[in-house]
């Protein structure tokens, strides 16, 4: 697992908490999302194989700046032949500034083959204290499977 | 009236653990996982231990009777394939069984958890937990002399006077263990053939060794390569009816050359016996679903060849910028200082 690190905010106690298990994880730290455009790009092309998380893009800092626009959707077309011949998964977090509204300027939601929508539904707790939270997951896209379908999943993070 | 009708609820999970203390062969064990899948959906064998088996125990009181009566058929199985000192446990999770198995009173051969594992494990001392003796001592040193009183603690404190790695056990403790139950069938696949005349030559019986273990192969039900094998046994009958077995690890599904090697060993071994042999069965055991094999993307993720390669590129290129995570100070009281980013060096 290697995680491209766009907003250098990784949280590595979070992760921890939630049962990452560190020991076997790679950091892309980049110092800009061009940057980590490019940096995906050139683990793709050096036969990076496994799952690459690209943690992560802001929809309304992509859609303020068109040079990022344009490097985004760039850096997609170089991927799609990339990922196509090799035994890498791209898992990429886009972090939507309206919930549940993906904005129609981004490319990403045509070029991806599973789109996966993460709604945070209630906190966990255990008298006062947060110990973690349900999230829905909703299936938007996929290429041959059912779609609308969705499942809660429990993250406890103490 | 109205009566509101309840959702039904999902049927508590019942997860037995079967230890063997005995020093068996492979081919025993492989034979008993076989045989315990008439008894369960799923088995699971626990490689760590030379027998060990944790086996779903959901829903087996209808065709049983009751949970004794299913411990009584299981036991009695491996009691049929030689494995006489087999105990058994039986609980809501894993480590409780597990923790049962081990816990059984003198003279008995079965224990079931009828109450909930959380009281069940409460009295125990905290060594049965997998934590490091530094984390021993720390529970010692704090009073925390068992599972119900580290229990009793809320989980953040646990991850933060312990660490977030001893939540794992404080769960189990809670009898909250909730690694699934990964079920896997052991199978086995034999072929035989019975020669016209006694036959005393190593080639010759190596050849046929060969033509039998293709053959065999050739039955199983999907694509071979999708298999693991573990074991290949040769068993041959000799022309005054002696009966001559061999046995050896395996491993992964081989080409036809380490396959060709392995017989030639075990052939070797009846050769020296200077009898013809009038019949020989290969035997292949424990070809269960590889899928490291099936999801060629994990088998490429484990090539640590190809990942050292990545690495090395990356590091060239981003000198600062590809880094690692460490456990850098395990003894920080906060949690965020305990970890600290390296540069990752090929």
């Amino acid at each position: 697992m290697l995680v491209v690190d766009a907003e250098s905010n990784l949280d590595l106690a979070a992760l921890s908490r939630c049962g990452v298990r560190l020991d076997t994880l790679a950091i892309l730290r980049s110092r800009g999302f061009a940057d980590a455009l490019q940096m995906t790009t050139d683990l793709l092309r050096a036969g990076f194989t496994g799952a690459l998380l690209f943690d992560r893009l802001r929809d309304l800092y992509a859609l303020a700046d068109s040079q990022t626009l344009q490097s985004l959707e760039q850096a997609l077309r170089d991927w799609g032949p990339l990922l196509a011949r090799s035994a890498a998964t791209l898992l990429w977090l886009t972090e939507l500034s309206t919930p549940g509204l993906y904005p129609d300027g981004l490319p990403l939601a045509y070029a991806a083959s599973v789109r996966l929508v993460c709604e945070r539904e209630r906190w966990l707790t255990e008298g006062q204290r947060v110990t973690g939270y349900v999230s829905q997951i909703t299936l938007l896209k996929s290429r041959g499977g059912a779609q609308a379908q969705s499942l809660l999943l429990r993250f406890r993070t103490i | 009236m109205l009566h509101k009708k309840s959702l039904p609820h999902a049927a508590p999970r019942r997860i037995a653990c079967l230890l063997g203390s005995e020093t068996v062969t492979a081919g025993s064990v492989e034979r008993l996982w076989e045989a315990l899948g008439a008894h369960t959906p799923a088995v699971e064998r626990d490689e760590s231990l030379p027998v060990a088996f944790y086996l779903d125990a959901a829903g087996v009181v209808p065709r049983y009777g009751n949970e004794a009566g299913w411990c009584h058929a299981v036991l009695a199985e491996a009691r049929t394939l030689g494995i006489a000192k087999a105990r058994l446990g039986l609980a809501g999770c894993k480590y409780a069984a597990w923790v049962a198995a081990q816990t059984i009173l003198t003279g008995q051969a079965w224990q079931v958890v009828a109450e909930s594992d959380a009281r069940f494990l409460a009295q125990l001392p905290v060594e049965w937990l997998p934590l490091t003796k530094e984390t021993l001592r720390r529970l010692r040193v704090l009073g925390l002399h068992t599972l119900g009183k580290l229990a009793a603690l809320p989980g953040a404190a646990v991850a933060e006077q312990f660490g977030p790695e001893s939540l794992a056990a404080w769960r189990w403790a809670r009898g909250q263990d909730e690694r699934p139950l990964i079920g896997r069938r052991c199978q086995m696949v034999t072929a035989s053939h019975l020669l016209d005349a006694p036959e005393a030559r190593g080639e010759e019986l190596l050849a046929t060794a060969v033509y039998l273990a293709e053959r065999a192969l050739c039955d199983l039900p999907v694509d071979r390569h999708a298999w693991a094998i573990r074991q290949v046994g040769i068993v041959a009958l000799t022309d005054d009816g002696e009966r001559l077995a061999a046995e050896t690890w395996l491993g992964d599904t081989p080409g036809q050359e380490t396959m060709c090697a392995v017989l030639a060993r075990l052939i070797a071994q009846f050769h020296g016996e200077g009898e013809g042999i009038v019949e020989l069965t290969v035997y292949l055991w424990g070809l269960e679903p590889a899928p490291r094999r099936q999801l060629s993307l994990l088998e490429a993720q484990e090539t640590d060849l190809r990942w050292r390669q990545v690495v090395e590129v990356m590091g060239r290129r981003y000198p600062d910028g590809l880094l690692r995570s460490v456990l850098a100070h395990p003894e920080a009281p906060i949690l965020t200082e305990r970890y600290a980013l390296q540069r990752w060096q090929a």
